[in-house]
């Protein structure tokens, strides 16, 4: 069945596809370039880095480069791109507004966009190459804003082109299914050789907005909750592994840790010793050979057969 | 029935920027490093109208830059002076990228032929001959175009969900007689479980 995801990039390949630039292509570039203005591009004045999850998807998190043009003291335009360089895909685009403005919007608006305040005080967001004190101001005001952020360009889970409708994104929270991958965090900081840890001990005199509007952050009061009853199809399982998305999400690990006050890092230490296995016969985690695909249950109806074949 | 063209430059409610804000801001513009931004590189022209709504068109300014010689990212402003509001993104492909797409996704898509042929796609300050070249091959590549500010609407903020546009594919779309217009498939998105959103 024709899905609209994407083939998946195999290590190495080229998001997008594509030839190189021609030396013509080039000088076409160049040539506008130096006869238009670009002024809106001129017009953008910060860098942020921060990380955003996907709201159908809370386990899928990325690290996003927002480039962010401020219109007003209360409004906030961004580009927003997976990563630093040249290279980077433009992945898609946030607003964000300050609380004031937020609070006008009907309800079922609110509920598209999220809180920054957390994702601020404990130093996910951080501007590279500004020093901490510089940003200090911005950081307070940022703080008590909301923002609404669409992906266009799943390249996190490898698509080469932009494939789909867009996704709605949610910024990192405290707890729950909100709470960063550290993982991804520590990747991030040793980048830009900072400490989210350091950071976000200087941000704790940022003053806390005094209210959030619970309609935004939609998932905190409509996500987390069980299935009450079995339901649907069965999902087929896949066991922990030790790279990409077999990760488990080391909060959980820990909190499984304390439950019976063991820790998993001894415990692997003490392992060393079990032999590998001669042989991983490559069938079996079927995701790592076909790049983070899974298997999932489809149920179609069907012509039932009332009549049992003649013996 | 005539189409309609009546994009408002929003008024964002808010307070004008304060000093220390701007001055902060200049610093960090001084600062940074804007990698993915610098490779924007040239400002074309063209309309937009929704998918599911012909007679609503906006006029769309794309500034934009090469991935690879078949690839472009572009936002779409509704204005390309300083105080453009940032509206919208199209990713244009080269045909042989476009034909890899699943049929599905195909119908995110638009061709660019027309709108280079018939002038309506330009670019603006950059003189003739030298436009040619490159709208030649921009008249060969396919475009995906998503809004998410309807300023045609009078929207004063990006309100609602994600548009997919649509470019001309034919004469006669853009402001004329619409009845003879084909029948486009509209492309109508909600979100699943949380609201869903009247597009008219």
């Amino acid at each position: 069945m024709a899905t609209i995801n994407g083939t998946g990039a195999q290590a190495g390949e080229q998001i997008p596809p594509g030839k190189p630039m021609s030396m013509e292509q080039h000088m076409l570039d160049k040539g506008a370039q130096m006869l238009q203005s670009l002024m809106p591009i001129k017009h953008m004045n910060q860098h942020v880095c921060t990380f955003a999850l996907y709201s159908h998807d809370m386990t899928r998190q990325i690290e996003t480069h927002h480039y962010v043009t401020r219109v007003n003291q209360d409004f906030l335009q961004c580009a927003v791109y997976d990563t630093d360089d040249s290279t980077g895909h433009l992945i898609g685009v946030e607003y964000i507004v300050s609380d004031r403005i937020f609070e006008t919007l009907p309800p079922d608006e609110q509920k598209l966009w999220h809180t920054h305040a957390y994702e601020i005080k404990s130093s996910l967001w951080v501007n590279p190459r500004v020093p901490e004190m510089v940003v200090r101001p911005e950081l307070e005001n940022l703080a008590k804003t909301y923002g609404k952020f669409w992906c266009t360009w799943q390249t996190d889970r490898g698509d080469k082109l932009p494939m789909g409708p867009p996704a709605l994104m949610m910024s990192p929270q405290g707890a729950g299914i909100g709470v960063v991958n550290p993982v991804l965090v520590q990747k991030r900081d040793n980048k830009y050789n900072i400490s989210s840890d350091a950071l976000k001990s200087a941000r704790v005199e940022i003053a806390e907005p005094e209210w959030l509007n619970p309609q935004a952050d939609y998932w905190k009061q409509h996500h987390d909750k069980g299935d009450k009853l079995p339901m649907g199809p069965p999902a087929l399982m896949m066991s922990p592994q030790g790279a990409g998305i077999g990760v488990v999400n080391p909060v959980l690990v820990q909190k499984r840790d304390d439950k019976y006050n063991i820790s998993s890092d001894a415990l692997k230490s003490a392992r060393v010793e079990i032999a590998e296995p001669e042989w991983l016969n490559p069938q079996a985690d079927y995701w790592k050979q076909h790049h983070d695909k899974g298997f999932a249950v489809e149920v179609e109806t069907t012509e039932m057969k009332k009549r049992a074949s003649f013996p | 029935m005539e189409g309609v063209n009546v994009s408002t430059h929003p008024e964002i409610p808010g307070e004008p920027t304060q000093t220390g804000t701007a001055l902060l801001e200049k610093a960090t513009a001084t600062i940074q490093g804007f990698g993915p931004v610098n490779k924007i590189h040239q400002h074309l022209c063209a309309f937009h109208f929704y998918g599911h709504d012909m007679t609503r068109q906006v006029e769309a300014h794309h500034f934009c830059g090469h991935l690879n010689e078949e690839f472009r990212q572009c936002l779409i402003y509704d204005r390309p002076d300083d105080d453009g509001r940032l509206i919208g993104l199209e990713y244009i492909v080269s045909e042989q990228l476009f034909l890899t797409l699943p049929d599905e996704e195909k119908k995110f898509w638009h061709s660019h032929e027309f709108e280079v042929k018939s002038g309506v796609l330009f670019m603006p300050g950059v003189p003739g001959p030298i436009q040619r070249q490159d709208l030649e091959k921009v008249a060969k590549t396919y475009g995906k175009v998503i809004h998410f500010w309807q300023v045609d609407k009078g929207d004063n903020l990006p309100l609602g969900i994600p548009q997919v546009m649509m470019a001309l594919t034919r004469d006669g779309q853009l402001h004329e007689n619409l009845a003879k217009a084909p029948q486009q498939q509209a492309l109508i998105m909600h979100m699943a479980g949380i609201i869903s959103y009247d597009n008219t």
